[in-house]
């Protein structure tokens, strides 16, 4: 398994934002789903060794992020897409991801090989020499995929990737996960539910800073059969899942 | 770190403020002194001096750097990447730094350059240009520390204001409470500007401040490294010994500049000073070839100052010359105004520089006032302690020059009356007077009402 949770607790003052999460991932796509406030962003960075958990034990590609030096080489093999993408806007696209992949600590002499190969992939190859500051916000999301990607991570973690993204770049993005998915571990955290029944090979369901629900998106579906409110099968099983754990 | 640093140097912000740099420079009195007469040492203490103006945008556009990643709010996405955090940061800073040390070298160079085209004596003196170059970097890396503590957007003007309120505050501590502690301003000339070609220049206290900016630098950027410590702890050790380091630094800085001592030729730092450094340099004057031959040091051979200066003296001490006691000449010397002495007399002058054709009016009138007053007071006295009857002799004398000694010192009445008796005395009964009472006139003991 690329990430381990044992028992993560991680709490902002009062506020208990992840109350005792378990987890095990593998290769592939894993959605994880929840309504505002479930603790899907304090999860995602704790697993990206920005937030220390307050308890509990973490394992990421078999190493621990609280020793320092293994918590360098899991960095090295990490991409992560934080929720709100900020960025220089007077860098470039290529300088923005070449810029990541020097502070990845990639080879000198892959870094313009990844970097193009990373704007390529999110479809921005022909707006590489352009400033961030007059992208638009689709673009700006990419551009910050791109970053991600650039070091062809073990561990891809990734909070909202599609907000602001148009239906075919979607379509576009949900292919590429995919594609990633084949060889590394990539973590999406998402309100979308048809992400994750297009992506995502087993998804995650949080309430409340506790996983509710764990599975297979066709076992989500399953889980809607007769119940909850919703116009998909994935709402469907989504709502029926919050509905029990509320009750 | 080289990727990281050619992508910074192509994204910083600093090269966008050096042309406001440039344009303020242009307005400051640093660009209006590039006029002969051009001395080395004042030139070079020019340079530094630049920091003033240079350092307070150090600070800021190192503060601007520093504050970036918050306030754009990268912080989650660049804590997640594994490079040091520190050495990142110290990226971006040094690029702003670069910047603005580019700038210091190119005003350095072409004011020196400028000087080298101007100047008649000596070549540069580099100690200055260092200091300040080293006050520059500290500057900067003390806005960096503030950036990175403060991390919002107002760390960029308060770095400015506060680097400025340091630098003048500290001038003004020593300008006016002759505290220690104001000698390390940067802006407190090294070296003393009344004896800035007469003798070999005394670097004491621009090694003890290059010492003391750099202990401030070791503090600044330890600061800067135990921001980040929680990350790794080759962090926290590079920030805690480069804090100990600053500490001992500036420490020891601050214990020897309480053993400086303020002199005629400079400041002296025992633990600095070179017995060498100091003595009197010989020299050959250039004289004017006047009624009064007046002789200065050829480092001010440049320019008008041997033509203004001889006219104006000519023209003050014109009515009295010949008499006997009078001077047979002037000269500079570098210290203080006194009264006429040796054997031939010789009227002593202070260094001063004339800029362009003439004086400025203020201190023209105290330079012409001295002058006058230094033909009648004893040898070795200041003519700020005349008495009334060579005061009033001093007036006559300036009036004849068109000149108004009302601004310099208080005139009572009979010390106007006095002149101008005098002045009403046909000029052969002025001449026999002072033969006879010369030099009881300037033994002090003569009342104005002496004077026919």
């Amino acid at each position: 398994m690329n990430v381990e949770v044992r028992g993560l607790v991680r709490t902002f003052r009062r506020t208990r934002a992840v109350a005792g999460v378990d987890l095990s991932i593998g290769p592939g796509v894993f959605g994880l789903l929840g309504p505002n406030g479930a603790g899907k962003t304090t999860l995602l960075r704790t697993l990206a060794t920005v937030s220390r958990p307050d308890s509990g034990a973490v394992t990421l590609l078999g190493r621990d992020p609280a020793d320092h030096r293994q918590r360098r080489e899991i960095r090295r093999r990490l991409g992560y897409l934080p929720q709100t993408l900020s960025y220089y806007p007077a860098f470039t696209v290529d300088e923005f991801v070449e810029y990541f992949a020097l502070l990845k600590e990639m080879p000198r002499e892959q870094v313009p090989g990844a970097v193009a190969r990373a704007i390529d992939r999110v479809g921005l190859a022909g707006r590489a020499r352009s400033r961030l500051r007059t992208l638009s916000g689709g673009m700006l999301r990419r551009a910050g995929i791109a970053q991600a990607i650039v070091n062809d991570p073990q561990l891809l973690l990734l909070d909202e990737p599609t907000a602001g993204l148009d239906p075919e770049q979607r379509v576009e993005f949900r292919a590429l996960l995919r594609e990633i998915g084949t060889r590394s571990t990539v973590v999406v955290s998402t309100h979308l539910v048809e992400d994750v029944g297009a992506a995502c090979t087993q998804v995650a369901l949080m309430l409340a800073g506790r996983v509710v629900f764990t599975g297979t998106p066709g076992e989500l579906v399953a889980r809607g059969v007769g119940h909850g409110a919703g116009d998909a099968p994935l709402e469907r099983g989504y709502s029926a899942i919050l509905a029990g754990a509320r009750s | 770190m080289t990727g990281l640093l050619r992508i910074e140097a192509r994204r910083n912000p600093a090269p966008l403020v050096l042309p406001l740099l440039a344009l303020l420079l242009w307005l400051t009195p640093l660009a209006q002194n590039t006029r002969p007469v051009a001395l080395w040492l004042d030139r070079s203490v020019d340079v530094g001096a630049s920091v003033e103006l240079l350092g307070p945008f150090a600070a800021a556009a190192a503060a601007w750097t520093a504050s970036r990643d918050h306030r754009r709010k990268m912080t989650d996405l660049l804590a997640s990447t594994p490079r040091n955090p520190y050495a990142r940061t110290l990226a971006a800073w040094l690029v702003s730094l670069g910047w603005m040390v580019a700038f210091y070298v190119a005003l350095a160079a072409v004011y020196l350059s400028i000087t080298a085209t101007q100047a008649t004596w000596g070549g540069p003196q580099w100690w200055p240009v260092i200091a300040g170059l080293v006050a520059l970097i500290m500057c900067s890396a003390g806005g960096f520390a503030l950036g990175l503590l403060l991390r919002t957007r107002f760390a960029t003007p308060l770095a400015a204001v506060g680097t400025l309120a340091v630098i003048m505050g500290l001038m003004s501590m020593a300008v006016n409470s002759n505290a220690a502690i104001g000698l390390l301003s940067p802006l407190y000339p090294a070296f003393g500007l009344n004896a800035l070609v007469f003798y070999a220049p005394q670097p004491d206290l621009s090694i003890l401040k290059i010492v003391c900016y750099v202990g401030v630098l070791g503090l600044a950027l330890g600061l800067a490294a135990w921001h980040f410590r929680a990350d790794r702890p080759s962090v926290r050790r590079a920030g805690a010994a480069l804090l100990a380091a600053g500490l001992a630094v500036t420490a020891t800085a601050a214990g020897l500049d309480a053993t400086a001592r303020v002199g005629n030729h400079g400041v002296t730092v025992p633990a600095f000073h070179n017995a060498a450094a100091g003595h009197a340099v010989p020299y050959t004057p250039v004289c004017s070839h006047t009624r009064l031959p007046v002789c200065v040091h050829p480092a001010y051979d440049g320019g008008s100052e041997l033509a203004v200066l001889s006219s104006l003296i000519n023209k003050i001490a014109g009515p009295v010359l010949g008499v006997p006691g009078m001077p047979v000449r002037a000269e500079q010397a570098p210290a203080a105004p006194s009264g006429v002495q040796g054997d031939p007399p010789v009227l002593p002058i202070q260094p001063f520089i004339i800029q362009g054709t003439s004086l400025p009016p203020a201190p023209a009138e105290s330079i012409d006032a001295d002058i006058a007053l230094s033909l009648f007071v004893p040898a070795h006295v200041d003519p700020e302690h005349a008495t009334p009857a060579q005061r009033g002799l001093a007036v006559y004398l300036l009036r004849q020059a068109h000149d108004n000694p009302s601004g310099v010192w208080p005139l009572d009445q009979a010390i106007t009356a006095a002149a101008a008796r005098f002045a009403a005395l046909a000029p052969a009964a002025r001449t026999a007077w002072l033969t006879t009472h010369l030099a009881a006139l300037r033994a002090g003991s003569l009342t104005p009402q002496d004077i026919p």
